[in-house]
């Protein structure tokens, strides 16, 4: 979420409250704060409240909060006799422009900083990066009304404020606003520009404007002109350009826009009706709707209770505000988090964990028991972590898209993440035993999930035998058994290796880790691993689970849940992880027969 | 003195093994004992007169950086004599092949006088013969070599980062009288050193952070809520179109979400009805026109919301759900973020449920998580309406902590999915509870696998 810089003395000064009430009630407007200096405080402003990017939108919410001011902020805009004219051209690009003259007051240094932090984070935020919408602020004095929004050729020049003057063409290849906003112009030969009676450039929107309109310290009126996608879109934005102009002492004056499905801009706030008693159950808290009334008008919203219903008068710049639940929290907001008081009502039904959660504690105990301690890696590894091994291939990796960090890949395998594990611990005593469960990816145009359980034991004498007695340990604990049959499994010995078979199916491999692995990973010491798909397992539990569950919803008063051994599925997974078989469709039935 | 005196395991099997003045390998191998313990076996003997040290100190050499670039590459002069074997060259192609060899491999051969240069040319003008050295540098080779034992080091020595002197130290045990005495006591008195150190052993764990889920899903089934589960890769829809986010939110960007490279949903991402409600939510809410092909991106999820409102979207009815799991934000790692963590999150469907019902729930879970002071404040979410924030009191370092954020799921993401009730909504990561309960400070300490930390803790 954005951060913006506030100055204590500028708040104290705009909403005559002392500094210490200020600080206490800046986190019940919604505003996080990152820091500060003596005078200063960052902020991190919601993206869907632009108005707090500036002290003077700020000040308006503590006003608000503190009493001093309440109710709506009048926006107001005389007529002005000042006319833009929209022509067809610019209906395929960038269709929309509204604007406001704001006349009456000076443009300060204080001011200029503030207006181009509102504009940054206008443009970025609901302007989605311009692509929106795109705000422009000019000095109304170096404008010949009637303005026109049409088109210009790529060879039309001007001198963009902060740069020289150049062709579009050339501004949109040589600097670097250019290369970032110019694709929104698409390709056509012709660009949108807004040029005034003398034919002089305005804008050349969402790029730049022009060094010649730009307002300077001292700067008298203000021309703010809104262009983009929709025609709400560009109002919403200039409502909030409008609030902080008329905080900052401008009087507001309309610009008539006409052409194509564009018209003068509408600052008049809008009407919402909202049943109080939606807010009551809302909040949970009964309170009379003429004390929301009073809650909302802390909020700088307009609102009257009539007849059970809140009849709401939402400023423009309240775009956030969209129905009843929008209304429910400003009501909190005005009455003060802090006195809603949390309830707990009793507990109205039963809870209930995940039925594979037993299994995969039944496979940690017996684990833990014969002296493994559980490691936990990440999902997404380095290539070479997970396919350096001999006879490992790449090709169906499932990759993410321009990682910041190191992993790139999703793992298909847990071993890796074991023999890093012991890789990075030769320094450690002796022997070492280690496992962990989790979630390994195989990809082929989608990805399908499956859950393992891997075993990695490193000492001197460490030894496939050593791995299938833990194997067999581990099977056993879930009223299961295995078998092994030999088959060549990369990172492992040959003749020291065999794939795991549970009912049958091939379920996982075991081994010692080769002599060529162990020299790529530096390890000094020997390793046996196993790694072995757990997905049957977890799935006859669940299924004996919900078959468990159900039969306590007919006998109603039962206690659920009461398999405690989950019966060994077929499971799936072949070794490496190039492929996964269903898990054991046949064990979950037949679990979920012997549960009822 | 023998008599009285009490043995470590490890010297009393030291001393069985010292029949004869040995070297430490051989005690290891004999006794079985590791190196480091019998390091340690050596220093109690001495100071306790049972057995004498001495030791012998060996000057050796070893090969330098440029030595070891030699004995890969060969001498620079052999590899300039090579180069130039096939005829004249261009100096500067010359100084490029040989690199920084260069310099030295010429001004050696100018003085041995095989090399001449005419108008940037450089070629043979002799036979280069035996380089001084080179038998020299193949018998050291990679290893650590007495220095005596290097006919013809000389030349080698002269020349800058060839040769590396050092020394190493050789040790002989013999046992005393005193130690022989010892030795032959054993068993006498029975009596054994019952204030040393014993030989260190690791009772095998859980992981913590299994320990911390254990804890948090007592605590749910305790509130009466429900598990459910779900696939950690999704579908942009139901990661993101399904809780109101717009398709062009930044949230969605390659910098915040990690999508997938060439996976499709592998069929159909919703039912039509699901797909066409939530359309037309976004374009009344968002205005913008909805594109399936951007809700079909999969993606790792970046929260267990997606499964939770998937659950509730497939008609779960009223009721308390949770789901615990990982998810995924394409971050670089940092000790405050990971791009993996785990998240803990909860929903609540019931006729009743109210911001401050929520506030309740929360409260009671952090009670039981052992965090009984919370605060709460308002906050911003796109898809809860009301949100608060919450934070707790770590009394371990006397601060607030910011936890879990919640609210009420808004009515745009509720009605679409045919939900009327309102659903309460919370959740965060599961480090952040996890560091506080067990004082960790740093997020990365948890992946990192250390055996010293998940056998010792």
């Amino acid at each position: 979420m954005p951060v913006v810089s506030l100055s204590y003395g500028r708040l104290q000064e705009l909403t005559g409250a002392p500094r210490r009430e200020i600080e206490a009630s800046l986190p019940h407007l919604g505003l996080d704060i990152e820091g500060g200096g003596d005078d200063t405080v960052r902020v991190e402003y919601s993206p869907n409240r632009p108005d707090y990017s500036t002290e003077y939108g700020v000040a308006l919410g503590l006003q608000g909060l503190l009493g001093t001011a309440e109710g709506p902020v009048p926006l107001e805009a005389a007529p002005s006799g000042r006319r833009i004219t929209v022509k067809p051209a610019v209906s395929k690009v960038r269709p929309f422009i509204t604007a406001i003259a704001a006349t009456g007051g000076r443009v300060d240094d204080l001011l200029l900083a503030q207006l181009s932090s509102l504009r940054e984070g206008l443009d970025a935020g609901l302007g989605r990066g311009r692509v929106k919408s795109y705000v422009g602020l000019h000095d109304l004095r170096s404008l010949r009304f009637p303005l026109m929004y049409g088109s210009a050729t790529r060879g039309h020049k001007f001198e963009p404020a902060g740069g020289k003057e150049a062709t579009v063409a050339d501004m949109l290849a040589d600097t670097e606003y250019g290369a970032r906003y110019g694709f929104l112009l698409g390709a056509g030969s012709r660009v949108p520009v807004l040029l005034d009676a003398a034919d002089r450039t305005v804008s050349l929107p969402p790029v730049a404007g022009s060094s010649r309109t730009a307002p300077k310290a001292g700067t008298r009126g203000l021309l703010a002109e809104v262009t983009g996608l929709s025609k709400r879109g560009v109002e919403d934005v200039l409502a909030v350009v409008a609030l902080v102009l008329a905080s900052a002492g401008f009087k507001l004056e309309a610009v008539d826009i006409s052409g194509v499905r564009n018209a003068a801009p509408d600052l008049a706030p809008s009407r919402m009706r909202v049943p109080a008693e939606y807010v009551c159950r809302a909040l949970g808290l009964e309170i009379p709707a003429k004390q929301m009334v009073s809650c909302l008008a802390k909020c700088r919203i307009g609102a009257e209770a009539s007849g059970g219903w809140l009849e709401c008068m939402i400023p423009p710049y309240r775009f956030d505000i969209l129905g009843p639940a929008d209304i429910a929290e400003e009501v909190a907001l005005g009455l003060g988090i802090g006195s809603l008081k949390p309830v707990l009502a009793p507990t109205p039904v039963t809870g209930r964990a995940d039925p594979a959660t037993r299994v995969l504690r039944t496979i940690s105990e017996t684990l833990t028991g014969l002296g493994y301690s559980e490691a936990l890696s990440p999902c997404l590894a380095t290539e070479v972590q997970l396919y350096g091994a001999d006879g490992r291939d790449a090709s169906a990796a499932v990759r993410v898209l321009e990682p910041e960090g190191e992993g790139a890949v999703l793992r298909d395998s847990l071993l890796p993440g074991l023999l890093a594990c012991l890789s990075s611990n030769i320094h450690e005593p002796y022997p070492q035993r280690i496992f962990e469960t989790g979630t390994v990816f195989a990809g082929d145009g989608h990805v399908t999930e499956s859950e393992r359980l891997c075993c990695a034991v490193s000492h001197g004498g460490a030894s496939y035998t050593e791995a299938k007695s833990v194997l067999q340990a581990v099977a056993a604990s879930l009223g299961d058994a295995c078998a092994t049959r030999a088959a060549s499994v990369p990172w492992m010995e040959p003749g020291r290796s065999a794939e795991v078979l549970v009912g049958g199916a091939t379920a996982g491999f075991i081994g010692e880790i080769s002599s060529k692995e162990l020299a790529r990973l530096r390890l000094r010491e020997p390793v046996a691993a196993f790694e072995l798909s757990t997905g049957g397992w977890l799935e006859a539990a669940r299924s004996a689970g919900r078959a468990a569950g159900k039969a306590a919803g007919k006998t109603a008063g039962k206690t659920a849940g009461r398999a405690r051994k989950a019966p060994g599925g077929k499971a799936g997974g072949k070794a490496g992880g190039k492929t996964g078989r269903k898990p054991g469709k046949a064990a979950g039935r037949a679990a979920g027969r012997r549960a009822k | 003195m023998g008599r009285g005196m009490v043995l470590h395991d490890i010297e009393r099997r030291m001393l069985g093994a010292l029949g004869s003045p040995s070297d430490p390998d051989r005690i290891c191998e004999e006794t079985g004992l590791s190196p480091d313990q019998v390091r340690r076996g050596m220093e109690w003997l001495r100071h306790k007169g049972l057995a004498e040290i001495s030791e012998e100190r060996t000057e050796v050499v070893s090969l330098g950086r440029n030595g070891l670039e030699a004995l890969k590459k060969g001498m620079p002069e052999r590899r300039l004599a090579e180069l130039l074997g096939a005829g004249p060259m261009e100096m500067s192609r010359v100084q490029e092949e040989l690199g920084a060899a260069f310099g030295p491999a010429v001004g050696r051969a100018r003085k041995s006088g095989w090399l001449s240069s005419k108008g940037g040319m450089i070629s043979l003008s002799g036979r280069p013969g035996d380089i001084p050295g080179e038998e020299a540098l193949a018998a050291i080779g990679a290893k650590s070599v007495p220095r005596g034992s290097v006919p013809g080091i000389e030349p080698l020595l002269d020349r800058p980062g060839f040769v590396v002197a050092g020394h190493e130290s050789s040790y002989m045990i013999t046992i005393t009288d005193a130690g022989r005495e010892a030795a032959a006591s054993r068993g006498e008195g029975g009596a054994i050193d019952v204030e040393a150190d014993a030989p260190r052993v690791f009772a095998a764990r859980r992981h913590p952070l299994r320990e911390v889920m254990s804890e948090v899903r007592e605590a749910f089934v305790a509130l009466g809520f429900e598990e459910v589960r779900g696939p950690q890769v999704q579908s942009s829809f139901w990661n993101f179109d399904a809780l109101f986010t717009p398709q062009d939110h930044p949230a969605r960007e390659l910098q915040d979400t990690f999508y997938l490279d060439g996976m499709g949903p592998g069929g159909d991402i919703a039912t039509a009805e699901q797909k066409k409600r939530i359309t037309t939510s976004h374009r009344k809410g968002w205005r913008y026109e909805w594109d399936e092909g951007e809700s079909r991106r999969m993606l790792l999820r970046t929260h267990t919301t997606c499964v939770t409102v998937r659950h509730l979207a497939d008609g779960a009815g009223d009721g308390r759900f949770f789901s615990l799991g990982r998810v995924f934000r394409n971050e670089k790692p940092s000790y405050r973020h990971l791009a993996e963590f785990h998240q803990v999150e909860g929903v609540v469907a019931e006729k009743d449920a109210s911001l401050r019902g929520l506030m309740g729930i929360q409260r009671e879970f952090y009670r039981r998580m052992g965090l009984p002071r919370v605060r709460f404040w308002p906050t911003y979410f796109p898809y809860t309406e009301p949100s608060l924030q919450s934070m707790v009191y770590d009394e371990g370092r006397k601060k607030w902590v910011e936890l879990f954020g919640m609210g009420v799921f808004r009515p745009e993401v509720t009605r679409p999915l045919g939900i009327s009730r309102p659903v309460l909504a919370w959740g965060g990561g599961l480090e952040r509870v996890a560091m506080l309960k067990l004082g960790v400070d740093d997020v990365r300490e948890f992946y990192g696998n250390s055996l010293g930390w998940l056998r010792c803790r």
